[in-house]
């Protein structure tokens, strides 16, 4: 696939392509409201500074706009973290959770769950707070173990992050068993959502997301030869080991706040670099916007999607990004395949 | 005229566990001149190439490049000083030969800054030079492996350093691209002044074409001079176990060998 020269144009059609999704999203949901309603609303509010208290506008305000927000805000970091794992551990199954975050954000909030942890702490729940400290300790485990004195090598570390992730998934099912009351409420949070989403979470994670990527984004030229390989690198001047350092760190920071107010959403973070590497080719100084926006786009809709199908009840999330995504990308690797054979 | 060191090696040993790959090794490669290594299977010599290169980092006081220690030169400095042309090419990646050779000029940008357009023109005469041009836009991955190497070759131009190390550049090369490759080293050490340091397997391409050949056994160097000094009937039994016959290359005067097969002797 090649867009010569027409990058700029895609990603434009790309951000258009979100705002309709974003759009679509406000509207439909278990109540529909007519998009004239919507826009005399949020008008209202801006514009003429009426306080609304209407349904309609404590359904946009309240529930509609930051769970689209946060939708967006999830999917654009998993896509931005998994692309910036398979180039720096050269790994195409290499997805934002490999570093045994998803395992110790879980069993940090089953741990919460069952000893019944529900009151806010600086405005977070305690199944946050638990699954963030989770996350960061697993992963800082891992990081321990996988790397040598100074060095981060890179089997080692994918390999503890499986071990470590399996250790604690039984942990979690023991857990479970010994706490079968709670197991429901575990495994809704395991399969991920951003139903709860929250105003404050939505600014957390922008400012969060927003530093750090400009702080790997500028180096996105040491990504690139990291991804030809390390000691080509090395050798044409990148110093390696500091840059993956510096990524690992700030990533595994970003992933485990996503988790921590998302849950485990799986599939978006392996399968999104793969389909943008597949339109754009491997220059990271594309790749991680392209990620950004069509992860964004891609929740956004699975979020609406997860709401709407068997409404009023809910579909959790990771179930759909898999179900809806799943399809897509076996077609894409298909078509892959008889490029190369014919 | 005086010529000054390009690369000084002292007292290097490297073992790895118990056995020992590098022992003692103490070199002087004279800047400007085109230097070949030769010595068999796991004698040590891409080890002592990679030390040079820093991908394995030697100790303090052991490797000096242009007389400043290895370790402490900054990643992009030492690149713009010396380049590597590997032995195994890696390229499970899906950038094109220009890119490729476009990264080449990384240790020329300053920090956070894009190619400018006389980057560019650098990667594009680096790529002219090794006749790859024409096939620039295509995939890396989809090249010939001697494709690949001249591409590989054409990065290593593009970093402009004033070393250039090469580990077996030509064992993947048809023999008239051997020639082209070797020809191309050999000009850019008359022309540019660039000092060459190539591990080699074919003791004839050495003979031909080095100012100075280093002979490796067992981690040692048993041997360093010009190819009359080295390229002899006992050094080569000694070196490989194999019994040659040498002979005077009539066009430029250099020895030349042929090997004596064991069973067949014809004539």
């Amino acid at each position: 696939m090649n867009f010569k020269g027409g990058y700029k144009a895609l990603f434009i059609f790309s951000i258009v392509g979100y705002f309709i999704a974003f759009i679509i999203a406000l509207i439909v949901g278990t109540t529909y409201i007519p998009p004239i309603e919507i826009i005399k609303t949020i008008l209202g509010r801006y514009l003429n500074n009426i306080k609304d208290s209407s349904t309609n506008a404590l359904i946009i305000f309240d529930i509609r706009l930051p769970r689209i927000f946060l939708a967006s805000l999830v999917g654009a970091i998993l896509a931005f973290v998994g692309s910036i794992y398979q180039s720096l551990f050269k790994n195409p199954m290499a997805d934002p959770f490999i570093l045994g975050t998803s395992s110790g954000a879980a069993l940090g909030a089953s741990i919460a769950i069952v000893i019944g942890i529900n009151e806010l702490i600086f405005g977070l729940s305690g199944v946050a707070l638990f699954a963030f400290f989770g996350a960061i300790l697993s992963t800082l485990i891992v990081y321990r173990i996988g790397s040598i004195g100074n060095k981060i090598l890179n089997v080692n570390l994918l390999l503890t992050g499986v071990a470590v992730s399996f250790l604690l998934s039984s942990v979690i099912s023991f857990i479970m068993f010994l706490n079968r009351n709670q197991v429901e409420r575990i495994v809704f949070w395991t399969l991920g959502s951003v139903a709860a989403a929250k105003w404050e979470d939505v600014l957390f994670l922008t400012f969060i997301l927003g530093i750090i990527f400009v702080i790997i984004f500028i180096r996105y030229k040491e990504l690139n030869l990291i991804s030809v390989g390390e000691d080509t690198a090395k050798s044409l001047g990148v110093d390696v080991q500091r840059v993956k350092k510096t990524m690992l760190i700030l990533t595994s920071l970003l992933v485990a706040c996503a988790v921590s107010v998302s849950g485990i959403i799986g599939f978006v973070g392996l399968v999104m670099p793969h389909i943008v590497r597949f339109f754009v080719g491997p220059d990271m100084k594309k790749c991680i916007p392209f990620n950004l926006i069509w992860g964004a786009t891609f929740m956004v809709i699975c979020d609406a999607l997860a709401r709407t199908i068997l409404s009023p009840a809910e579909i959790p999330i990771g179930v759909i990004t898999s179900l809806f995504g799943g399809p897509y990308f076996i077609h894409l690797l298909i078509k892959q395949k008889r490029k190369v054979l014919w | 005229m005086v010529r000054d060191t390009a690369i000084n090696i002292k007292n290097l040993s490297f073992s790895f566990g118990k056995e020992i790959i590098l022992d003692d090794i103490g070199l002087e490669i004279k800047k400007g001149y085109f230097y070949s290594i030769i010595g068999p299977n796991g004698s040590g010599k891409t080890t002592l190439i990679k030390h040079i290169s820093r991908i394995i980092m030697p100790p303090a006081d052991t490797i000096f490049v242009q007389e400043k220690d290895v370790t402490e030169y900054f990643q992009k400095d030492f690149a713009k000083k010396l380049s590597l042309v590997p032995q195994e090419i890696e390229g499970e990646h899906d950038f094109t030969a220009y890119e490729i050779v476009l990264m080449g000029r990384y240790c020329h940008l300053k920090m956070f800054e894009g190619e400018t357009k006389k980057d560019k023109e650098i990667a594009l005469w680096a790529m002219k030079v090794t006749n790859t041009l024409h096939i620039k836009d295509k995939p890396f991955k989809n090249l010939s492996g001697g494709e690949k190497q001249r591409v590989i070759i054409s990065r290593a131009l593009a970093q402009e350093s004033d070393i250039v190390i090469l580990d077996e550049p030509i064992s993947h090369l048809d023999i008239n691209y051997q020639i082209e490759v070797l020809d191309l080293l050999l000009k850019l050490k008359e022309e540019l002044n660039i000092t060459i340091l190539c591990v080699l397997h074919d003791l004839n391409m050495a003979a031909q074409y080095s100012d100075y050949i280093i002979a490796m056994k067992n981690g040692k160097i048993i041997k360093i001079g010009n190819p009359k000094e080295v390229i002899n009937k006992n050094l080569i039994k000694a070196l490989f176990n194999l019994e040659v016959s040498v002979f005077t290359n009539p066009i430029n005067n250099r020895p030349f060998i042929i090997p004596l097969s064991k069973f067949t002797q014809i004539g």
